[in-house]
């Protein structure tokens, strides 16, 4: 099994089975789950995730594809994809995103501390499909869902490092705002 | 810049938002997985992604199995169509092209024609080989004018030499011009017979009255 992410992606470039096979059980779950909460359909989410992993065989096999940073090529990959679908303006997200938050160690009977919180996260479901445009939702995607950081969220998105701070920023303020009488009854 | 509290609180929101539920089902994972094993297949025999492009996009539960093999089919025989009418095509125009490749591929011809002339010549340089030897038997060949022109006298030896005789004179009987071998004029009329006259009428000179003189202008 080849653990280094470099040695995981040179060996990739050269077709290697076993590298490809750990590259797709690596990112794949992640990956439709980005996608999922891009265009809110899972089956074009999964769509989306065969098409991105046929498009890095294809690089590879061309001798392209990424050198350095497989993850945020592949994000990269899979948001060109919902733009080029135009499924990204849909914002009729289904709120089983927030509403099945229920972990494996909770218990059946949910606590008064519970409700409140998931009524908290069904507010900002809410509010980051009707609040944000859609540059503000996918950046708040990529930077506190999937953990990229600002150069990384910029080379996804294409925009430059600045221009990310002040979108995020302004995100957060309508959230923020959105979100402001629910978080003071907290 | 630094966050504020409210900030603070919905970016920890985000952070739980993080870990729901959005997994992917299982069984459309495998599926997937599958989908995507069979395309490494193809790049490792050097078959092209597109067409697993296009199945995935068709359909990426179950269906892209029987939509890979079925597409196989058909890139198959489309192949062999191609193929066999190329080479119809090339069969029944093969005249016109090469036509073309001679065009486009051969250089200007220069014909040499060669004077008629010269190949007589060639042909008589090679047609006759054959020399041809002369053996002139040996003697004494003397030839005496009695009309007092100058004799040429060849003698060549006994030996099988080839030698060759030439002679200042040609033989009478020979054509072509014999100065001083002319047959002399026979003088019927005259009963003498004089040679001295008819030397002297030969000559010109003469003072006698024969019909000869007579004739002169």
């Amino acid at each position: 099994m080849i653990k280094d992410s470099v040695a995981l992606l040179k060996a990739a470039q050269k077709l290697d089975e076993e590298a490809l096979t750990a590259i797709f059980d690596e990112f794949a779950p992640a990956i439709y789950k980005y996608t999922l909460r891009l265009c809110h359909d899972p089956i074009i989410a999964d769509n989306i995730v065969g098409d991105v992993f046929a498009q890095l065989l294809e690089q590879f096999a061309q001798g392209k594809g990424p050198r350095t940073n497989l993850r945020s090529y592949l994000y990269q990959t899979a948001y060109h994809l919902v733009v080029d679908r135009s499924r990204y303006n849909q914002h009729t997200a289904p709120l089983e995103i927030a509403v099945n938050m229920s972990g494996k160690g909770q218990s059946a009977i949910p606590t008064h501390v519970q409700i409140e919180e998931r009524v908290l996260m069904e507010g900002l479901v809410t509010a980051m499909n009707s609040e944000l445009t859609e540059d503000q939702r996918h950046v708040v995607i990529l930077r506190f869902l999937e953990d990229f950081s600002l150069k990384e969220t910029a080379e996804i998105v294409g925009k430059d490092v600045n221009n990310i701070k002040v979108i995020q920023n302004r995100g957060i303020a309508k959230l923020r705002k959105a979100l402001g009488a629910q978080l003071e009854d907290e | 810049m630094e966050p504020l509290p409210d900030d603070t609180k919905i970016i920890d929101l985000l952070s739980k938002l993080k870990d729901s539920n959005g997994a992917y089902p299982s069984d459309i994972l495998t599926s997937r997985r599958q989908t995507y094993l069979r395309q490494v297949a193809n790049v490792g025999l050097g078959i092209g992604v597109a067409t697993g492009i296009k199945n995935t996009a068709k359909g990426g539960n179950g269906a892209g199995a029987v939509a890979t093999v079925t597409s196989k089919i058909l890139e198959t025989a489309l192949i062999a169509a191609i193929v066999i009418e190329a080479g119809t095509a090339a069969y029944i125009y093969r005249d016109k092209i090469a036509n073309l490749i001679r065009t486009y591929t051969g250089s200007p011809n220069i014909q040499e024609v060669a004077s008629p002339s010269a190949d007589t010549e060639r042909v008589e340089i090679t047609e006759v080989p054959s020399v041809t030897v002369t053996i002139t038997p040996s003697g004494t060949v003397t030839v005496t004018i009695t009309s007092g022109t100058p004799s040429a006298e060849v003698a060549g030896d006994n030996n099988n030499n080839a030698s060759s005789s030439v002679d200042a004179t040609p033989s009478p009987d020979s054509n072509g011009n014999q100065y001083g071998l002319t047959p002399k004029p026979v003088r019927t009329k005259d009963s003498n017979n004089n040679t001295d006259d008819v030397k002297n009428n030969k000559i010109g000179g003469g003072n006698g009255n024969n019909n000869s003189n007579n004739n002169k202008p």
